[in-house]
């Protein structure tokens, strides 16, 4: 009976501890399928990242388009203003021989104006002379007449030639007054022209130096036009670069999302099968030993996980740490192996499996399934701590 | 009409003055006056007609007007009498002219400065004061 009962007692544990070992096994599976439901999560979300950078890029490239065009603009409005200043150039230019050619002609009438003073300066002189040929001849007549009331009766003839000389003397005199005013209008009018020729020179020259600032303006104004040009073309062929590069980085990112595609079912697929293929051969007794009931507690989570995997995000209301099979276990035990601090340590990484299942059915994220992993493997830890203790007692 | 009854036209401030042809000998330009001293004082010294020494007044002065500047008007009208010649200076001479008798007046009414006037030929609009060669001499 004592043997029967040892053989039968180690025939229990070696049953138990291969229930144990199972349950192990299980909840790891699972928990690696947590491992790849956190990567699938990552890639996820560099999935996402990739097509945000996808749409930056198209954004961008977009941008770039209307950047070009305003450009081509820009530049067919730059050609028109360098065609302007050109042609503005080259009036100016025909301007100023123009203006060369009025200087040339102004000059030679300032010459003639002075000229014309002078000749007239020379036919008062000559007035001047006749003037006083015609004073002297008056004298030389009444002198005459002089001579001839003298002579009595017979210079009565020579005194009518006298007073006819003297006639002729005064009549010169007149005649020379007359040159004398007009010569004096004429110097008058010669005076005014030249003034006047002065005057229209020194405007014209005003106007030639203007003209040649604006020339020089404007030929700066081309100048500038043209590095402006320059500097079109330097933003123009920048533009298409970044066009260029926004395609490449917007090809590069959809690769990269059809990757993290690719990576994501890969995992899925592959943690899936591999459950598929373990699961059916872990089988536990149903020995009823505390064990026993330990592995399929621990089975319990493992299912638990997979469920809350399968359920993320949805918001579907998850058991928690005191309405599970084990939880109620936990409790009615409590006072029974108190003693054990295995047991005791159990209630803090099982409280956290179900808190973090909670999260993570609330809201999908990575860093919920992190948490959720982390308390998976302290409770696995936890119950391998409590099997050890439960099998030495 | 006779032929003496030619006169020598000229004016001193702007008035006419007439003196009978005959006892003019010719007119000449001013020409350089060489001064003579302790002379009346219408006397304007002396000048070298052709070699001969003529003496020169200013009629203006002689007659107690006032006289004017010397100009290229100004002539010398060179008298005669008795072999003895006599330069005037006036503002200018107008002509040789002739009267008549009719239109010769003597003055009345101016006894006193009258002295060197003759009578006064009334021509048209024009009035000629006659100078009695004899008084400016004197």
């Amino acid at each position: 009976m004592f043997f029967k009962n040892r053989q039968s007692l180690s025939n229990n544990k070696e049953v138990d501890r291969a229930d144990f070992i199972s349950a192990v096994q299980m909840f790891s599976l699972t928990h690696s399928e947590l491992i790849s439901f956190h990567a699938m999560l990552k890639v996820q979300e560099i999935s996402k990242r990739s097509a945000d950078i996808t749409s930056a890029c198209q954004e961008m490239s977009a941008m770039s388009e209307e950047v070009l065009s305003s450009v081509q603009q820009i530049n067919a409005a730059m050609q028109k203003v360098t065609a302007g200043a050109d042609e503005g150039v080259n009036k100016i230019d025909e301007l100023a021989k123009l203006g060369q050619n009025n200087k040339t002609v102004l000059k030679d009438m300032v010459g003639n104006a002075t000229e014309l003073s002078d000749q007239v300066t020379k036919i008062d002189d000559i007035s001047q002379n006749v003037s006083d040929i015609a004073d002297q001849t008056n004298l030389l007549a009444l002198n005459a007449a002089i001579e001839a009331a003298r002579a009595g009766e017979a210079g009565k003839g020579f005194n009518v030639v006298a007073e006819e000389v003297r006639k002729l003397a005064g009549q010169t005199k007149e005649a020379v007054a007359n040159v004398k005013q007009i010569s004096e209008q004429m110097n008058e009018k010669s005076s005014t022209t030249s003034a006047n020729i002065s005057s229209v020179q020194e405007t014209f020259n005003q106007y030639i130096d203007n003209s040649n600032t604006v020339s020089d303006i404007i030929r700066e104004t081309s100048k500038e036009t043209e590095e402006c040009a320059t500097m079109i073309e330097n933003i123009t062929s920048a533009t298409q670069q970044q066009t260029t590069t926004a395609d490449n980085l917007s090809k590069i990112s959809e690769e990269l999302t059809e990757n993290t595609e690719f990576i994501s079912s890969l995992l899925k697929d592959e943690a899936n099968s591999l459950v598929q293929i373990v699961n059916p051969v872990l089988k536990i007794s149903a020995s009823e030993s505390i064990i026993n009931v330990l592995a399929a507690r621990l089975v319990d989570h493992a299912k638990f996980l997979r469920k809350t995997i399968n359920e993320a995000g949805t918001g579907v209301k998850v058991t928690n740490h005191l309405e599970c099979a084990f939880g109620k276990w936990y409790e009615t035990n409590r006072e029974r192996y108190s003693h054990l601090k295995a047991f005791k340590e159990v209630d803090e990484p099982h409280r956290r499996v179900h808190q973090f299942a909670e999260n993570l059915s609330q809201d999908c994220t990575s860093d919920n399934v992190e948490e959720l992993m982390r308390s998976s493997s302290d409770i696995l830890k936890a119950f391998i701590k409590l099997y050890d203790t439960l099998n030495t007692e | 009409m006779t032929v003496n009854n030619q006169i020598v036209v000229f004016t001193l401030n702007k008035q006419q003055y007439a003196l009978p042809i005959v006892n003019v000998s010719e007119i000449i330009r001013v020409m350089e006056v060489t001064e003579v001293p302790n002379v009346d004082y219408y006397c304007k010294g002396i000048i070298n007609l052709r070699g001969s020494v003529v003496p020169v007044i200013s009629l203006s002065l002689r007659l107690g007007l006032e006289e004017s500047e010397l100009n290229n008007e100004s002539r010398v009208v060179v008298i005669e009498n008795e072999e003895q010649k006599l330069g005037l200076i006036v503002d200018s001479v107008s002509s040789v002219s002739l009267y008549v008798d009719d239109e010769i007046e003597k003055p009345q009414a101016m006894k006193s400065s009258g002295d060197f006037i003759k009578g006064v030929i009334h021509q048209e609009n024009n009035i000629i004061l006659f100078l009695d060669m004899e008084k400016i001499i004197n």
